[in-house]
């Protein structure tokens, strides 16, 4: 159980990344433009 | 004559047991020219293995468990290819997570489904791959040296044996004479020029990868269904 789960972590966090990458990134510039380096941008939201 | 017997019987337990390991260069030898690591090929046998013997215990048919393993193996193998072809991930990360979770959810499954202690059941006569006698094998026994190279280095092996010697050829002959062989040699020594002659390099590699998992998944078969079914 534990190792499939170690296999399942590698897979999806190791080989996968580029699978959630974009959306994670999307979803941390929407709360913070600075953290992803993007200067936010003042009157018009996020 | 009895080092003659000798020498005999070492070479037909040699032609035994590199049938595995023949299966596995030849998958890995695909995989490679397409130029996708594979680092996760005995994960791929270990669950073409246990989806073998688990299939032919349960569904009473040797050849039923072998197409279960091609289909397991073939599954992980375009797990494989989603990974590092489609998404472009680490392709050696991607193997290492395949044998990872081969290693864990066979003996997981294992467990659930046999209450064997992670083990599938022992393979009846008729569940299992049995020895072929050639014709003749026991009347030329008794002739000198041809009869015992006959009758127990040629003759009574498996059918998985004989499929794995002649993949060899075979394989050659897809990989160097036809049109499939050279587009794949082609993407994995450059796969801009493939791309630019108009070939979906995505595709041909994910069909390198379904031919590795086909070849492993007999590989992983005949660990199980033969070797180690052997009464």
């Amino acid at each position: 159980m534990i190792v499939i789960i170690q296999g399942l972590v590698i897979l999806f966090a190791g080989a996968l990344e580029h699978m959630f990458r974009p959306y994670i990134q999307a979803v941390f510039a929407s709360f913070s433009p600075r953290s992803v380096g993007m200067e936010a941008v003042k009157g018009k939201g996020a | 004559m009895d080092i003659f017997i000798a020498i005999v019987q070492i070479l037909d337990s040699t032609i035994r047991l590199s049938v595995p390991l023949l299966l596995a260069c030849l998958a890995g030898l695909y995989s490679e020219r397409a130029g996708v690591f594979d680092i996760g090929l005995e994960g791929k046998m270990l669950v073409g293995a246990f989806a073998g013997a688990a299939a032919a215990s349960v569904l009473h048919s040797a050849l039923l468990g072998l197409g279960m393993a091609i289909l397991v193996s073939v599954a992980f193998a375009l797990i494989h290819g989603f990974a590092s072809i489609t998404h472009r991930g680490n392709q050696i990360v991607s193997g290492v997570a395949i044998n990872f979770i081969a290693a864990g959810s066979t003996v997981m499954l294992g467990q659930a489904w046999f209450q064997q202690g992670g083990r599938t059941p022992a393979l009846q006569p008729g569940e299992r791959f049995e020895a072929i006698v050639w014709p003749g094998a026991d009347a030329i026994r008794g002739v000198p040296i041809i009869g015992p190279i006959y009758a127990e280095l040629i003759s009574g092996h498996s059918i998985l044996v004989y499929l794995a010697f002649l993949m060899v050829p075979f394989t050659w002959w897809v990989l160097f004479r036809t049109r499939f062989g050279l587009r794949l040699r082609a993407v994995g020594e450059n796969p801009a020029a493939v791309d630019t002659a108009g070939i979906s390099v995505a595709w041909l590699r994910y069909r390198a990868l379904i031919c590795t998992g086909i070849l492993t998944g007999i590989a992983g078969a005949y660990l199980s269904m033969v070797q180690m079914a052997a009464s």
